[in-house]
Formats: C-alpha cells, sequence, structure tokens
C-alpha cells in the first residue's frame, strides 16, 4: 500500500472539470504533480485535502480515508501554499498557541527554533511579512509537528534564489527516513529537474502521464531535423511536433529511434520540454517558466 | 473540545476589535449617566456586541480559509464553534453593560431596578438575533458587500430601538398600547425574572437548531 493513494478524484464547475485523476505516491519519495495554469492542479490539491467538496473518488492517506477519521486525516497532512494561508492579522506567537492546541503532535519549542533559524518576529503582523518569510513561517509550522504528507501548492513561486534552495534542501531533508512524502505542485519544472522521483502531469483537468522521473527521460528524446527528415514515418512517431520553415522538432520515445534519419539529431530532453510536447500532442500549448 | 477550540479561535478574532470595546463601553456609560434609565447601557451593550460578533464571518478572506478547514476536527465544528463564540461573546458585552447599568445607577442614586432581568433580556435577545445573523449570512450567496453589512447591522438596530421602544411601553403616555398588549405585557411585567430565563432557554435552543441548519448547509 502506497503512502498516498488517490482514485478517481472528480469535480465539476461550470467551465471546468477536473476528471478522473488517480495516481498514487510511495512513503519517502517527492513526486512533482505539474501542469500549467489552469491545468487543475490546485483544485486537485484542495479535492484531496477536503478544502472543497469533490463530486467523485476517494483520497487514502496512510491506510486512512478522510470519511474514517477525518482529524487523523488532517493531522498527517503539512500543506504550504502559493499564498499564506494563515490570518494576515495574527502574529507567529498567535499562530503558535493555535497549533499548540490543534495538533497533538506540535512541538512549540521546535517551531520557536525555526522561528529563530529563519529569523521570524513572533511579534510581526504575517500581513507584514515577505514572500519568502510567509513561506519559511508556513514551514516552521508544518515541520514542527509529525506529518506523513507535505503538500506544496506553488510555494515556490516568486521565491529568491536563495530562499528557494533552502526550501528544496527541508523537502529533501524531510523525506530522508523513508516514511513522509512530498506532493510538490507547481509550474515551474526547474524546481523539480533536481528532486522530484516522480511525475504526474494533468493538462485541462485530465491525467497525462504519471512515470518515474528517471524512467521519463530515458523514455523520451528530442529529435531535430530538416523538413526533407520529416517523412510520414517520422511523423506519426513524433509527439507534439512542432514545425517551421526550414525543420522540426518533437519528442519521441527512445524505442522508436531506430527509424530516424541519419541527419536527425537526438538529444536529451528536459523535463520541460517532455512536459511541452506532451501537452502539445493533446492539442494543448503549454505556458510553463516565466 | 473541538467546538471550544473553534470558539476560542473565533473569540480571539473578536476581541482583535478590543480598543472599539472599550471606546463603545465609555459611551454607553456617558449615555447611561446621561439618561433616565440605567438599562440604557445594558441596551447599548447589547447592540454593539450584536455588531461586533459577525466580525469573524467578515474577516473570513478566501486565502485564510485553508488555515482554519485544515485544522484537524469533524465536520461542523467549526461552524458549531463560531456560533458559540457569538453566544459568549454577546453575553460578555451584556455583562459589561450590566456592569455599567449597575455602576451608573449607584453613582445616580438610583434604585437597582430589574438590571439582572435586562441582562438575560438583553442577552437573550443578541443570542436570537445573532444566530439568525450567522445563519442568514451562511445561507447567503450574495457577497455584495452593502448587502452584507446591512444583515450586520439591522438587527442591532431593531434590538437597540425595538427594546428602547418596549421600555418606553412602561410609560402612562402609552396605555393605548399596552390595552391592546395587556394581558401578554403584564404577564411578563409580573413575572419578569421567570420570562427572563424562558427567553434565554428558547434563545438557546434556536441557536442549536439554527446552528444545525448552517452546519447541513456546510456539508
Amino acid at each position: 500500500m502506497d503512502l498516498l493513494e488517490v482514485k478517481g478524484l472528480t469535480k465539476r464547475y461550470k467551465n471546468f472539470t477536473l476528471q478522473d485523476i488517480t495516481f498514487s505516491l510511495p512513503a519517502g519519495y517527492i513526486m512533482g504533480y505539474i501542469g500549467q495554469n489552469g491545468a487543475g492542479k490546485t483544485t486537485t490539491l484542495h479535492g484531496m485535502t477536503h478544502l472543497i467538496k469533490v463530486d467523485s473518488g476517494e483520497v487514502t492517506l496512510n491506510g486512512i480515508t478522510y470519511r474514517e477519521d477525518p482529524v487523523r486525516f488532517k493531522e498527517m497532512i503539512g500543506y504550504i501554499g502559493d499564498e499564506t494561508y494563515f490570518p494576515t492579522d495574527l502574529n507567529a506567537g498567535t499562530i503558535r498557541k493555535i497549533l499548540k492546541d490543534f495538533y497533538p503532535s506540535f512541538k512549540a519549542e521546535q517551531f520557536d527554533a525555526y522561528l529563530q533559524q529563519f529569523r521570524l518576529d513572533p511579534r510581526k503582523k504575517i500581513g507584514d511579512y515577505s514572500r519568502g518569510m510567509k513561506v519559511r513561517l508556513m514551514f516552521a509550522a508544518a515541520l514542527s509537528r509529525d506529518t506523513k504528507l507535505l503538500i506544496l501548492d506553488e510555494a515556490t513561486n516568486g521565491l529568491d534564489p536563495i530562499v528557494k534552495e533552502e526550501v528544496l534542501c527541508m523537502l529533501q531533508e524531510y523525506i530522508e527516513d523513508g516514511s513522509r512524502s512530498v506532493l510538490f505542485s507547481t509550474h515551474i519544472l526547474s524546481d523539480l529537474e533536481e528532486i522530484a522521483d516522480y511525475i504526474c502531469l494533468i493538462d485541462h483537468g485530465r491525467k497525462i502521464l504519471m512515470e518515474e522521473k528517471e524512467t521519463l527521460r530515458e523514455k523520451y528524446v528530442l529529435v531535430k531535423g530538416g523538413t526533407e527528415e520529416l517523412q510520414a514515418g517520422i511523423g506519426e512517431r513524433l509527439i507534439g511536433l512542432k514545425q517551421t520553415l526550414v525543420g522540426f522538432e518533437g519528442l519521441m520515445e527512445s524505442d522508436d529511434t531506430i527509424y530516424l534519419p541519419k541527419n536527425c539529431t537526438v538529444e536529451q530532453p528536459t523535463l520541460q520540454q517532455i512536459m511541452l510536447y506532451c501537452v502539445k500532442d493533446q492539442g494543448g500549448t503549454w505556458n510553463g517558466d516565466h | 473540545m473541538e467546538i471550544i477550540k473553534f470558539m476560542k479561535l473565533d473569540l480571539r478574532k473578536i476581541l482583535q476589535q478590543y480598543k472599539l470595546l472599550v471606546l463603545l463601553a465609555i459611551v454607553a456609560s456617558v449615555v447611561t449617566v446621561a439618561g433616565d434609565m440605567g438599562n440604557w447601557g445594558l441596551l447599548y451593550m447589547g447592540f454593539a456586541g450584536l455588531i461586533m460578533a459577525t466580525a469573524p464571518l467578515f474577516a473570513d478572506k478566501a486565502t485564510e480559509r485553508g488555515f482554519y478547514n485544515l485544522l484537524p476536527a469533524h465536520d461542523g465544528s467549526r461552524t458549531r464553534g463560531r456560533f458559540l463564540a457569538g453566544t459568549v461573546f454577546v453575553g460578555i458585552t451584556s455583562l459589561i453593560g450590566l456592569v455599567i447599568a449597575v455602576v451608573c445607577n449607584m453613582i445616580q442614586g438610583r434604585p437597582q431596578q430589574n438590571v439582572i432581568e435586562g441582562f438575560l433580556y438583553v442577552w437573550a435577545a443578541g443570542v436570537i438575533f445573532n444566530s439568525i445573523q450567522y445563519v442568514i449570512l451562511s445561507l447567503m450567496k450574495s457577497k455584495n458587500p452593502q448587502i452584507l453589512g446591512l444583515v450586520r447591522i439591522i438587527p442591532g438596530f431593531i434590538m437597540f430601538f425595538g427594546g428602547s421602544y418596549l421600555q418606553s411601553l412602561s410609560d402612562e403616555a402609552d396605555q393605548n398600547v399596552l390595552i391592546a398588549l395587556t394581558e401578554v405585557i403584564e404577564y411578563v411585567i409580573n413575572h419578569l425574572m421567570l420570562c427572563a430565563w424562558m427567553l434565554m432557554g428558547s434563545a438557546l435552543v434556536l441557536t442549536v437548531i439554527l446552528t444545525e441548519i448552517a452546519v447541513r448547509k456546510e456539508r
């Protein structure tokens, strides 16, 4: 049994439907949950954590569903969002009291240590914190108690490189003991190149692929060539073909490279390129890193 | 226990307006000293409590709902805690009003007439209005600030001016109105404490019913 199992998660809105999202994440790993803006990443996370009611589907965390034990379910989750989800008119000292009240495993001394380490003034209102300080506070709150799953929802957006590096290190330390996992939702793929073990791509509310990152890298190659090399047989094997006046570029499964003409070049694609061409192949366009 | 924790959370939010509470208490004291009845202060603080008690509903920002909704608790605990916080806070402001009434009566050498009953009536009326307000605000789909603002202040005005009017019915000049309501009013006047407790009990029952309506709506 995997630590996190998401089965058939579906949510219908007027102009958007999150359709039958299914994936699982074993303990001790980091999954990059990726998609462009509006793909349904946050809807998935909100559905998983019951911040919104889903139309169907089930989420099991460490063998427990929300319906069986909502208290234990929520205790196991540490959530770090894009915007602060703490009330901005409170300060870290008050947050400390509230967390101590609600979470039996919350360690106030550890929280205080994190505040010192991150140089966060407990008397200052959260609304006056910078973006980086707010993210550090969310980490301090999540890491000061026993959790099984850390969910990051675009948490590294807008962070300076130093803070971002700090965050990525904390994530790797978090999973070190092998009993906890991280679900990292982002459209900035460069953050995942280093740390993700699994990649799950969604687009327009549907899961496009879910693979181990290294398998993905081995599975696909980036092919480039001139227009004369683009024969009918090659075109069919390309994923998300991009054509220009002088040539083409596209993704191809590694096994299919035996069909390539000699003049084509083959490169190792980045994660972004894999995602871009997979989305393109579905009829979409990728608006990833800005 | 979860309900108590959420109640504390919302009370903390309401009491962030403590400076406003102090200011209102001062105004209530002045109004009571300047007026001819000790219960002016009670009514005024009941009115203030009703308006201030809605603070958590209006302070809820979409970005902050994650914090509250991710706190480990069963469904409905947060809503129940909110209703309880409103009930308790209105009780606190009514108690402040009672203290103001007693102190001002002492200062002005007025008898402490019906102050306890007045406290219970104001608290009970506050609880009823507060619960109705909460359930309306939770059922309302419109988030228009003007409409929300009206829902917030109308009950307080009804309570304050309605209470003032009911108080004035005991004057001999309003005998015509008294005749129309004679039996009910007479019974209430002759059994003030009993009716106060009955109203308080009804208010609490109504609050429980309205709380469960709001919880079911949330589901």
